[in-house]
């Protein structure tokens, strides 16, 4: 070939990946149901189109070895071979693939084949029955052809890098609205707002894009499951449940792991071996659920196994030892020991391999504002579950000033803002409150919840806020402008962080803090109940 | 100008043609300037051809999930475009698809791995 295809390489590797990733899950599907001719079709189409891309690119190696899995495939189709006796070749025959993708990309030769190859031959001179069906080709009418999406790739960096200006966008466009409000020239104000809007919605459409199916990750679990199933001589479906749901592309990255090693946890220490789980009449196919779903806050991820459960008695005794559980302990706390990383090299209860791990899955999860709970029954079954709030929020929020720093308040729960003479407050400490529509409603000053100097004010600016049903006084030191700002998730194992549900980012650099309204809410309640005895000042 | 549609499922392949028919090269040489225009299925090349037009089009007769979706996209287009104006991309060995599409009016085919010459040869033909 006299061409030079050189710079077509990333849509080779691009594609190439694709359908290696499609070779990996359909030939799985395939072993638990051989006779679905569409998988057949999948498999065989993705290999014939690799060999393809591959010849065009001039990698001799990755396309041989695709011929001679075509070979092994073609054999399959005319029932001279079964897929039973393949599968294990042609799985390590795609691993190869991947690997010389790998080393294409960092500019290396692809990896030599021919002893795979000779590996594929040699299971079908070896095997090869006299033909089953005589070799015409299928002409089969297809009516429901699948639409494919119009879909490309996009390079995350690159998304970032969107995200990033349309941030900086936001910033100066908050400016120029302060300016606006100093000059005073009627048609500046159309033309900022027009701007406002075209920049929300860009935002809004940059995180659109980088909106990706969980499925993008999920999907290599199923190979994964397959292969550590196998290697334990255990059975071990996967069902996935919600795997079409789009998150933004760096939360998935983010949990993968996590979600990976719990499913390895569930396959290593929960299911059972086969004749085990028939002893205890359970099917000998142990089930993991993968289960996905998403509010308009929130994303649940389950992850639930049928097998031994956690041992909660033997747990309890470590966690004792530990010194982990205090006076009153639920069973609750006693699993929730199995994040803290507690193992012992003695012990070879189920419960040791899970170790450290869960630590860092638990703290990698906090790290992105998520939770994860568990629960679990001897003898039944183990379920994580794991919440994660959505980074996809632009909200718009009140900026306050208190003391030396700048706060948002989440405009949704602002119902008015008043100032309040000095005197119009009554109460004292902890027990303030103020008049509003006759009502008395319980002042909370955000000077003294966040360790700020008290301003000394005649007049009190308040932001009267509601959850529904209920109103709270805010005293800030200073009333500033209404923003439209994207929320950043904020690391909420740590402590002081339950006041505020985020932060965002303005012009100057600066992170402000989002008030977390519903925790306010709490706290007042809580203070109320325990104030039980205190006599107000009159 | 003449217009051509590519028709292939990979971005992949659909560059490499765009380049091969672009590259100046002494053997063989296009007999007018291209326009081109892309589809990644059947849906977007029948929004295309209504579209557009082309006077030429470059069909992969082996893309997606079935081996007759080409040949029956072929079946269709018979009603609104003239199919001797399409080459087909194939790959060696699907002689009864070939057969099946000669008879649906195509004269030109061209096999991967793809020989330069042998494409600009087709285009020539058809855009004549």
């Amino acid at each position: 070939m006299d061409f030079d295809f050189s710079k077509h390489k990333e849509a080779y590797i691009a594609e190439a990946k694709a359908h290696v990733k499609t070779l990996n899950y359909a030939l799985v599907e395939l072993e638990k149901n051989p006779d679905d001719k569409k998988l057949f079709h999948k498999v065989f189409r993705a290999t014939h189109t690799l060999k393809s891309l591959s010849g065009t690119m001039g990698y001799e190696q990755s396309m041989s070895l695709c011929h001679a899995i075509e070979d092994i495939l073609d054999a399959i189709r005319y029932e001279q071979l079964t897929l039973a006796l393949c599968a294990d070749l042609l799985f390590k025959s795609f691993d190869q693939l991947s690997l010389n993708l790998k080393y294409i990309s960092t500019d290396l030769d692809e990896l030599d084949s021919s002893d795979l190859i000779k590996q594929l031959h040699h299971l079908l001179a070896n095997h090869k029955k006299p033909d089953a069906k005589s070799p015409h080709i299928q002409m089969q009418l297809e009516t429901d052809a699948v639409e494919k999406i119009q879909s490309i790739e996009v390079k995350i960096e690159e998304l970032d890098i969107l995200m990033n200006l349309a941030e900086e966008f936001l910033v100066n466009k908050m400016k120029l609205e302060s300016i606006r409000e100093q000059i005073e020239h009627p048609d500046l104000v159309p033309v900022i707002e027009s701007l406002s809007r075209l920049i929300t919605d860009l935002q809004y459409h940059i995180m659109q894009v980088r909106l990706v199916p969980i499925a993008f990750v999920f999907n290599r679990f199923i190979r994964m499951t397959r292969d550590l199933a196998k290697n334990q001589n255990k059975e071990v479906n996967l069902q996935m449940e919600g795997a079409e749901i789009e998150f933004d592309r760096s939360l998935i990255d983010e949990i993968a792991e996590s979600i990976a090693h719990l499913i390895r946890n569930a396959i290593d220490h929960g299911i059972e071996t086969p004749d085990v789980r028939l002893k205890m009449n359970k099917p000998a196919q142990g089930t993991i659920w993968l289960n996905v779903q998403r509010t308009k806050e929130a994303a649940k991820i389950e992850i639930s196994d049928d097998g031994a459960g956690i041992n909660l008695e033997a747990l309890k005794k470590l966690a004792s030892t530990h010194n982990l559980l205090k006076p009153g302990f639920s069973s609750t706390d006693v699993l929730n020991t199995i994040f803290t990383g507690i193992s012992t090299a003695e012990s070879v209860t189920e419960i040791s391999g899970r170790g450290l791990g869960l630590t860092i899955v638990k703290l990698k999860i906090e790290s992105i504002g998520g939770s994860i709970q568990v629960n679990s029954t001897p003898g039944k079954g183990t379920t994580f579950l794991i919440e994660i709030p959505l980074s996809l929020a632009i909200i718009k929020t009140l900026f306050v000033n208190v003391g030396d720093e700048t706060y948002a308040v989440p405009t949704e729960f602002v119902e008015r803002l008043l100032m309040v003479e000095t005197k119009d407050i009554k109460g004292v400490m902890k027990e303030e409150s103020i008049i509003f529509e006759q009502e008395d409603i319980p002042l909370i000053r955000l000077s003294s919840l966040f360790h700020q100097k008290p301003f000394p004010l005649d007049k009190q600016p308040i932001v009267i806020i509601h959850n529904g049903r209920e109103r709270l006084a805010l005293a800030v030191d200073e009333l500033l402008a209404t923003k439209e700002v994207i929320i950043k998730q904020l690391n909420r194992s740590i402590k002081d962080n339950k006041f505020f549900s985020g932060a965002t980012l303005v012009g100057s650099g600066r992170m402000i803090l989002i008030l977390d309204v519903a925790y306010l809410f709490q706290l007042r309640k809580k203070n109320e109940s325990s104030l039980g005895g205190i006599i107000n000042a009159v | 100008m003449k217009k051509i549609l590519i028709v292939d499922d990979s971005t992949f392949m659909r560059n490499v043609l765009k380049d091969i028919l672009l590259a100046k090269n002494s053997d063989a040489e296009l007999i007018a300037e291209l326009e081109f225009f892309e589809a990644n299925g059947i849906v977007t090349a029948r929004q295309q051809i209504k579209a557009v037009s082309p006077d030429a089009i470059l069909l992969d007769i082996v893309m997606h999930e079935s081996e007759t979706e080409g040949v029956e996209f072929l079946r269709e287009i018979q009603g609104f475009f003239d199919t001797s104006k399409v080459i087909i991309i194939s790959s060696i060995g699907q002689i009864e698809i070939l057969d099946e599409c000669n008879k649906l009016g195509v004269k030109f085919y061209i096999q991967k791995p793809f020989e330069h010459s042998k494409i600009i040869e087709a285009v020539n033909h058809i855009i004549k």
